[in-house]
């Protein structure tokens, strides 16, 4: 009767296919930074790889770079006022602001308190009417709906 | 580093503009819409003061020397304390161009950082000081837009702008529409 394995002495795969994946990867992204192509059988035929194809499938940018991370704001105010721009915005897709073109919309919370050309009196007109309903002055954006403009060719500056 | 997408809005037009191809005649007309690059932007006050920040769309103008912002958002950004005025170094007034009408205006810094709405949350390139025209009198030119960010001394200093081609698919939102149009624009820090 054979003796059991010891647990140390068993064949560890997940750490023998892990090793595989790093050297795969390590070549792969040598022969990239170095500017060449490699064959992949793909789909029952041999395939070119390109460098950018190579350092894209492992998260880097063309030149093999790690792409960069972005910040993330955190702030529940600024969140909640880009929340309520980007409804306006959907609003503003749809043709349903139309009758604001030219003026200020001071919005939040999936509200609009108040509009005029003038966004500080529009937000006068809106904080006691926001803060009413609970929602706090932080929490307003002041939302410009524009009318159509000239000409396809107009500058700001001319 | 950071890299956030910029949007590409298309504005409607009181005429729109189209035009026949003199090979086709026959042909559909080709349609030019009127698209701006914008940025989501907050601003904010300078580091280390507590304040609440102001939320805005503003326009990424290459052409534009300085940053310019409105008369009536100039006013509600003096109200939130968030603009630093710069007197001039001579002391005297000074007027830019808006088409062909002089317009007064003062230098003020305020500290901008944009913002790309994801999937995964709100994107940010961290705010940088820019120094503003802050115009002194209304000017209907810059209703769509009531900021806009130049060219030098403003978000794009020290960063990398680009435009990559993608191919085109539906965007829906009039505000976001570079996709429909084959491009996006991003920037990033360096």
């Amino acid at each position: 009767m054979a003796t059991p394995l010891r647990p140390d002495e068993m064949i560890d795969h997940a750490k023998i296919d892990a090793a595989h994946e790093a050297a795969t990867r390590e070549t792969l992204l040598e022969h990239a930074r170095m500017g060449r192509s490699v064959s992949q059988w793909r789909d029952g035929k041999a395939v070119w790889v390109t460098p950018a194809e190579i350092f894209a499938r492992y998260g880097l940018d063309e030149n093999g770079r790690p792409r960069p991370e972005p910040e993330y704001i955190t702030d529940p105010d600024i969140l909640a006022q880009f929340r309520e721009r980007e409804r306006l915005n959907v609003l503003l897709s749809e043709g349903k602001l139309d009758q604001y073109f030219g003026q200020y919309l001071i919005a939040g919370e999936g509200r609009i308190f108040a509009h005029g050309p003038s966004p500080l009196e529009a937000r006068r007109e809106a904080e006691p009417k926001a803060a009413a309903v609970g929602v706090p002055a932080e929490r307003l954006t002041a939302y410009r709906v524009p009318g159509p403009e000239l000409s396809v060719a107009t500058g700001t500056f001319q | 580093m950071t890299r956030i997408r910029l949007r590409v809005a298309e504005r409607p037009l009181l005429s729109p503009c189209s035009y026949r191809e003199p090979q086709a005649p026959n042909a559909s007309p080709v349609e030019l819409p009127l698209l701006r690059l914008t940025a989501d932007a907050v601003i904010q006050a300078p580091p280390g003061v507590r304040k609440v920040g102001y939320s805005v769309t503003a326009m990424i103008d290459t052409g534009c020397g300085l940053s310019v912002i409105e008369n009536n958002t100039r006013h509600d950004l003096e109200a939130a304390g968030l603009i630093e005025h710069l007197p001039f170094a001579d002391g005297r007034p000074q007027t830019t161009y808006l088409a062909g009408h002089a317009v007064a205006y003062r230098l003020g810094r305020l500290w901008i950082s944009l913002i790309d709405a994801t999937p995964t949350g709100l994107a940010s390139l961290p705010a940088v000081p820019v120094i503003a025209q802050l115009l002194q009198s209304p000017t209907p030119l810059l209703d769509t837009y009531p900021l806009i960010l130049g060219l030098h001394r403003g978000v794009l200093d020290g960063r990398k702008l680009t435009r990559e081609v993608v191919p085109p698919q539906p965007a829906p939102l009039v505000t976001d529409r570079g996709r429909f149009y084959g491009q996006e624009w991003f920037l990033e820090s360096a």
